[in-house]
């Protein structure tokens, strides 16, 4: 994130995935680029297929101002380079997003700010990427107002969503994060009116709160280092409800999980960190096979992953769906532990390759989605 | 297609294409930068969710957050083109 990708790092990236030799991949590139600027230079666009367009358009001459000294200066007419990207460079560009779709509102509907935490109706989807990214950057947005006496506390929740923000659980914990840091700002704003008085009593206030939230998270670890199993029946309900559901997760399980009481929330944070620790060995093997192959949903293996993996598109989620629509419901509200046969692609004659396959595969989802509207 | 084609076979070249969009592609999805000297950079923009109309029905639409890739010449390039043409 935010790093500068040199030439041979690029070159050995597509050498890794080619397996062709590094320096060739470098030449390659170089004889590319100079190809195009040379293109460009002549005049020509230049099309690279599958990747993108370097497009000449002309541009008039317009007034400026010379930054260095102030004066006016005049631009004269000149070509400007646009690059457009191919679909595909687009779509795997936007690969953390690549789920969401454009969806029609009721005309009256408009973005205010709460949207940013709790979203409303049909429309966006969370998933653990980018917004947990987002998300996080709100926390530490929210942490370096907060003040400083309750330091300890904050970093442990911190650490916790960047150690695992690979895994849909950040989420939940970015909620926690939120929700905690929320009700520390509210219990800030409300102490601050009694800061004026003394701020003995501001202190005492913090305190509390900072102990009472330890002393909760030291209780879950408690729960489950005595193994969790005789509350695993009380907490799968929570658990399946709030803190595992397959990508993408509704949007109402984010909504909820923040209207919960704190202590709720780490029990099923705690808990998640364990069980996707022990359900990951679980991963089937990736290979196309003409043999039925079964995988389990998990906290971290969603109907997508599994598409993605041995369908190598994620899209492809609603044939794994029908396969075992008799013991599946709501696509998002699979308990985790369920076993699913991923059916042959060749069973339905579908080929990944193919964008009408895909698309195809998409309506079947979203048909999937309205019958449980 | 590529205008022209030099040194190596045309398979290879497209394959080595396909490599490079896919590359390019994992690091602006990382937000990463990826610089090609002399030539000029690709960086990642990010657009945050957003009302829309749909242009011919005239709907609203929520669309999405999402991440876009975008080309920033270097000065170099940019004399040249200025100069050839």
């Amino acid at each position: 994130m935010e790093n500068k990708i040199t030439l041979p790092r690029l070159a050995a990236m597509m050498a890794e995935a080619t397996g062709k030799p590094r320096r060739l991949c470098e030449d390659f590139l170089r004889e590319l680029f100079a190809l195009s600027a040379e293109s460009l230079s002549a005049g020509e666009n230049v099309k690279i297929k599958g990747f993108g367009t370097f497009k000449l358009s002309p541009v008039d001459a317009r007034k400026s101002v010379n930054v260095a000294t102030g004066d006016d200066i005049r631009l004269e007419p000149h070509m400007k380079i646009t690059f457009i990207a191919s679909k595909e460079l687009a779509a795997s560009v936007n690969a953390p997003f690549e789920m969401f779709e454009s969806v029609e509102v009721a005309d009256t509907f408009s973005i205010s700010a709460d949207t940013a935490s709790a979203q409303p109706g049909p429309p966006v989807e969370e998933v653990a990427g980018e917004p947990s990214v987002e998300k996080k950057a709100v926390i530490e947005e929210k942490a370096v107002i907060v003040d400083k006496p309750v330091a300890d506390e904050r970093p442990i929740a911190e650490k916790q969503s960047v150690v695992s923000e690979e895994t849909p659980v950040a989420e939940e914990r970015v909620a926690i994060g939120e929700s905690v840091s929320d009700s520390r700002s509210d219990s800030f704003e409300e102490l601050d009116a009694d800061e004026v008085p003394g701020k003995r009593g501001f202190r005492f206030g913090w305190g509390f709160f900072a102990g009472f939230i330890s002393a909760v998270l030291i209780g879950g670890v408690v729960v489950y280092l005595f193994g969790f199993t005789s509350l695993l029946d009380r907490q799968a309900p929570q658990e399946a409800a709030s803190a595992s559901e397959p990508a993408p997760v509704a949007v109402a399980a984010g909504a909820d999980t923040v209207a919960k009481p704190v202590g709720c929330d780490s029990l099923a944070a705690v808990a998640p960190i364990a069980t996707s620790d022990s359900v990951s060995g679980e991963m089937v093997g990736t290979q196309a096979s003409d043999q039925p192959v079964y995988d389990t949903i998990s906290h971290t293996r969603y109907l997508t992953t599994m598409a993605k993996e041995h369908y190598g598109n994620f899209n492809l989620w609603p044939y794994i769906y029908k396969e075992n629509e008799k013991i599946l419901g709501h696509p998002d509200r699979i308990r985790p532990g369920t076993r699913v046969v991923v059916p042959p692609l060749s069973k339905y004659g579908v080929d990944p390759a193919n964008p009408a396959h895909i698309r195809k595969a998409k309506q079947m989802g979203t048909e999937i989605y309205s019958r449980y509207k | 297609m590529l205008s022209r084609r030099l040194d190596i076979s045309v398979d290879t070249v497209g394959q080595l294409i396909e490599a490079m969009s896919a590359s390019v592609g994992r690091c602006a999805a990382a937000l990463d930068v990826v610089a090609v000297p002399s030539f000029g950079f690709f960086e990642s923009r990010r657009r945050s969710e957003r009302l829309a109309v749909h242009p011919s029905t005239g709907r609203k639409l929520l669309v999405p957050p999402r991440i876009t890739i975008a080309f920033r010449p270097s000065a170099i390039l940019k004399q040249k083109v200025k100069d050839g043409e």
